[in-house]
């Protein structure tokens, strides 16, 4: 009753041979293909860890260092809060910032003039007119304002240098790096 | 014979080929997935960092203009008031309706007042940078509400800063990232 038996022959040599050579021509890339995926995973990682870091440093640089303690960074590379090689999950950061204090006497901001005139002619407050209320805008120093405090710097920029390298990796590759820079107000508060 | 009846036996031989091709298939659509994968996750990585160097180029015009507001109070609420078309010698009055009035309104000395609060006008000190990669303005200021305060004989006013922050990535093609930050400021002046 069977209804029909085919050829049972085993594979031939030559098919075993053409399937090992194309299985080897694929799978060989691939799994270097894998190495590098790997390897690029762990450089995605040890990035997005390093862009957190820098903005929890530079947000410290921006609104919790004093003014003294910044300043001491002035034009001077020094290393940021973590220490250098800092480790996470067997990664290393290290980071750099340098501190760009402007002096008062060179802030010079142009200020807008109002011509004095009777407020009691602008009736229910309105202003009665508008555009002859204002005078062309004058230069003026920080120096100036506090002449008390000129020599105290009210705003330097900072460079914040972020860079980092992967576990297998001896030095940090300069490619494996990047800048965040702000500018910092030390605002006068009476 | 052991063999079933019921079932045929196919053949075996010229399998092996196809069979290698549909796995080799497989294995390149996995490949092909990963690199994808790897690509974008690079992209993103690159595009928090650019985040972040234009975010805080924003909070850096934020910076200026409070500097500014604390150094020129007083010039600050007149043009504030002003902008409202209001007189800015005679201020609010105290317990009066706060209108906005177009005919009588000036918003001239707001923008006088934010104008230098930019990159341009106080250029970055930090030495080998391309100061057109990293730029920040204010470019907006305006008065959201005033009023007086008769008990303390204080007019306060709630402003508005708008800032903008630009950072141009050379690197992963990234070209320029544009940020912008509000922040709303209370003024006070005696009067």
């Amino acid at each position: 009753m069977i209804s029909r038996i085919y050829n049972r022959n085993g594979l031939t040599l030559v098919e075993i041979m053409m399937a090992v050579s194309i299985l080897a021509f694929i799978i060989l890339p691939v799994v270097g293909l894998l190495n590098y995926s790997n390897r690029g995973t762990r450089e995605q990682d040890a990035e997005g860890i390093a862009a957190n870091l820098a903005k929890e440093e530079m947000n410290r640089l921006m609104y919790v260092v004093t003014r003294d303690n910044l300043l001491e960074a002035e034009a001077n590379p020094t290393t940021w809060s973590l220490g250098a090689d800092y480790d996470v999950k067997g990664n290393k950061f290290s980071g750099e910032f340098s501190v760009y204090p402007h002096s008062s006497s060179d802030l010079s901001f142009s200020v807008p003039q109002f011509k004095f005139h009777d407020p009691q002619k602008c009736s229910g407050g309105y202003e009665t007119a508008p555009t002859d209320t204002l005078e062309s805008p004058e230069p003026m120093t920080l120096a100036e304002v506090y002449p008390d405090s000129a020599s105290e710097c009210r705003l330097a920029d900072i460079l914040l240098v972020v860079k980092w390298r992967v576990a297998s990796e001896d030095d940090y590759d300069p490619r494996n790096q990047f800048k965040l820079i702000a500018r910092r107000a030390f605002l006068v508060t009476e | 014979m052991l063999l079933n009846k019921k079932f045929k036996i196919m053949p075996r031989k010229g399998m092996a080929i196809p069979l290698v091709l549909v796995f080799c298939v497989c294995v390149m659509v996995f490949a092909a997935s990963l690199m994808l994968f790897r690509k974008e996750s690079k992209q993103q990585n690159l595009s928090n960092v650019h985040f972040l160097q234009a975010n805080f180029l924003a909070q850096s015009a934020i910076q200026m203009m409070l500097l500014k507001l604390s150094a020129f109070p007083q010039e600050a609420c007149d043009a504030g008031v002003l902008s409202l078309g209001y007189c800015p010698f005679r201020g609010i009055i105290a317990g009066s309706d706060v209108e906005f009035n177009e005919a009588s309104s000036n918003k001239a000395g707001l923008e006088q007042f934010f104008a230098d609060c930019n990159s341009d006008a106080i250029e970055l000190k930090i030495p080998d940078i391309n100061p057109e990669n990293w730029k920040f303005a204010v470019t907006d200021f305006k008065v959201i509400s005033a009023y007086t305060n008769p008990a303390e004989r204080q007019l306060i006013i709630s402003a508005q800063i708008t800032s903008l922050g630009e950072a141009t990535m050379e690197r992963g093609s990234m070209d320029v990232r544009k940020e912008e930050m509000i922040k709303t400021v209370k003024l006070t002046r005696e009067n």
